[in-house]
């Protein structure tokens, strides 16, 4: 029996390598076929679990009025822009009477592409998070990277970059603001791995609401100095806005405007208990109101039901064209041994009996197959790494 | 005694053997052939035109089919008393088979085709005796630096040596061989038909080739006609 089998091995391999173009097609058809439904099934699931997860961060997302979508998405994932209108004061909704604790995000800027978040230390403290390498970000113009984007800017702490400007056409009014990385995070398998936090006045900053100037008298611009009222130096409107980061660099920013007033795009909201929450939300519910309370578990639940609903779709669509491709498959393999009628009489002339041919037929059959699971396999292990794609796609 | 050969130990004999068939044109095609004994070492052709029944007797010498009436018998014993796993032992064993169109297995190199009989019947064992065997055969026939050389880079000529080879490297008493020289050309004709004969006898083999080519004949312990020519 052993050296029947290793003889089957042995013309199996020959047959496939010899034909190793229809093999590999064959196979390929066939572990595609397989693996994409499960693929798809492992990355939904994946997707879901990682979905879920990240909604549990936060029982409350503040944002002004508009898409709840667009809100939940920016604010937990990053990968939307919350409806504009949230102010730092409205934060006071939240916590003037105790009812619970709000951290404020403020996003749309970015540094070589990657989104730069601009939120509090509170963010980091209610979740754990500390850098794996060098320190939290402390003022102006320090940033902590997640571990992807440093990975993928080759960040460290103590590397500078500067952020991008808005576009083209904001080049005149808003600065790129370069950035000191004080600190990259640990990879949490979150959107947090992909972005630059950084503190909120750095990102008021980057929209140009703080800026600091170079010193006046050592300005060599034109009508940097206008004059002098005793130690106090005037500067003229020529003085250059100096964006780039140096040692010092904080104290000197200053901002213009109440910083109450200043924008924010969603604040994260943690309830004091379940009457608060259900106070809160009540609060946000008015006529006229301009703000708005979303529940981010209910949401993604909402959003997963769609995707479900697709992925049902899909998924019994992809069961049926594999169905279908297996007895395609199993046609061309039928096929195949009628093309190779010649070889297989031969080997009844020359002494096999029908047994023996069917087992070289079926050891040849194992195989293919064989390498049509591994590429199966393949699918499903590989498509779970997918799930942020779907998570933007999902966001978008 | 056209069908009698050589005054040795007789290796395979026949009764007159009747074959009857249906044609494609509904027809009744019979094969008649007298008796013959073989000895080892002997060698036999079979002529006849195209349709006479050159191939017929060949299976009816391996046990691939069955006579009507009459009987073989190899060593001695009926193939018609043998089981079918009996008679494809005697095949895979006491047979060397040759086919006119070469009949080998694209898939793999001379070597694994000579080598193939010892794939196909557990009663044949590959070891190290068969495979210094198959490179020793595959020396005496020019074939030795091309062992592992893909059967479609072969010429006609050399596809028929590496068919004989694997005729003969079972050691087989008995090689039948079915037009092998049906589709070469001329010049290789003679030099295929030598070699055949010349290895079948090293191998102490009985040959019986069926062939239609005159040009061939001559080389042969003895002739049996059959069919138009009989």
């Amino acid at each position: 029996m052993t050296a029947l089998l290793r003889h089957a091995a042995f013309l199996a391999v020959a047959s496939l390598r010899h034909s190793w173009r229809r093999s590999l097609l064959l196979a390929l058809v066939l572990g595609l076929s397989l693996g994409v439904p499960l693929a798809l099934a492992s990355l939904l699931e994946r997707a879901s679990a990682d979905m879920r997860a990240r909604a549990a961060i936060a029982p409350l997302v503040l944002g002004a009025k508009g898409s709840e979508s667009d809100l939940v998405f920016g604010a937990l994932f990053f990968a939307a822009t919350p409806p504009r209108g949230l102010l730092m004061q409205d934060l006071a909704r939240i916590e003037g009477d105790g009812l619970g604790q709000a951290v404020p995000f403020a996003l749309g800027a970015t540094a070589q592409k990657t989104p730069v978040v601009g939120t509090t230390i509170d963010n980091f403290d209610r979740r754990g998070l500390r850098p794996a390498s060098g320190a939290m970000f402390a003022t102006i113009g320090e940033c902590v990277a997640g571990a992807d984007a440093a990975r993928a800017l080759g960040l460290a702490p103590g590397s500078r970059l500067f952020t991008d400007p808005a576009s083209l056409s904001d080049l005149a009014g808003v600065f790129p603001l370069e950035l000191t990385v004080t600190g990259v995070l640990p990879p949490t398998g979150t959107p947090d791995d992909g972005v630059l936090f950084v503190d909120l006045r750095t990102m008021w900053s980057i929209r140009g609401l703080g800026h600091r100037h170079d010193d006046p008298a050592a300005s060599t611009a034109p009508g940097a100095l206008i004059g002098q009222d005793g130690e106090r130096k005037i500067a003229g409107e020529a003085l250059p806005i100096e964006r780039k980061s140096a040692d010092g660099i904080a104290a000197d920013f200053h901002f213009h405007g109440d910083p109450s007033t200043f924008p924010i795009d969603a604040a994260l909201v943690y309830p004091a208990d379940a009457k608060a929450q259900a106070i809160l939300l009540g609060r946000f519910t008015g006529k006229g109101e301009t703000l708005q309370l979303a529940r981010p578990d209910q949401f993604i639940e909402r959003v997963l039901e769609r995707i479900f609903g697709v992925g049902r779709v899909l998924g019994a669509v992809a069961v049926a064209t594999a169905a279908l491709v297996l007895l395609v498959a199993a046609l061309a393999f039928a096929l195949s041994i009628r093309l190779r009628a010649d070889e297989l009489a031969l080997m009844r002339r020359l002494g096999a009996n029908r047994g023996r041919v069917a087992v070289f037929l079926a050891t040849e059959a194992a195989m293919l197959l064989a390498i049509a699971l591994a590429i199966t396999t393949v699918c499903a292990l590989a498509a779970p790494l997918l799930a942020p794609v779907v998570m933007r796609a999902a966001a978008g | 005694m056209a069908g009698t050969t050589a005054p040795h130990a007789t290796l395979i004999e026949t009764t007159t053997l009747v074959f009857r068939r249906a044609s494609a044109g509904g027809t009744a095609f019979e094969l008649r052939v007298a008796p013959l004994a073989l000895a080892r070492g002997a060698s036999l052709a079979v002529r006849g035109p195209s349709g006479s029944g050159k191939s017929t007797l060949l299976a009816l010498l391996s046990g691939e089919l069955l006579p009507f009436e009459g009987e073989v018998r190899a060593r001695g014993r009926s193939l018609s008393s043998m089981s079918d796993a009996e008679r494809r032992a005697y095949r895979a064993t006491c047979v060397g088979q040759v086919f006119q169109t070469f009949e080998l297995v694209a898939s793999l190199d001379v070597l694994e085709n000579v080598l193939l009989p010892f794939r196909l019947h557990g009663a044949l064992s590959l070891d190290d005796a068969a495979h210094a065997r198959a490179r020793e055969l595959l020396g005496r026939v020019g074939l030795g630096d091309k062992s592992r050389r893909s059967i479609d880079r072969l010429s006609h000529g050399e596809r028929q040596r590496v068919a004989i080879t694997r005729a003969l490297v079972t050691r087989p008493a008995l090689v039948l061989a079915d037009e092998p020289t049906g589709n070469l050309d001329p010049a290789l004709k003679r030099e295929i038909a030598a070699l055949l004969i010349d290895e079948a006898r090293a191998a102490d083999a009985a040959l019986v080739v069926a062939t239609h080519d005159e040009s061939i004949l001559g080389s042969f312990d003895g002739v049996l006609a059959i069919g138009g020519d009989a």
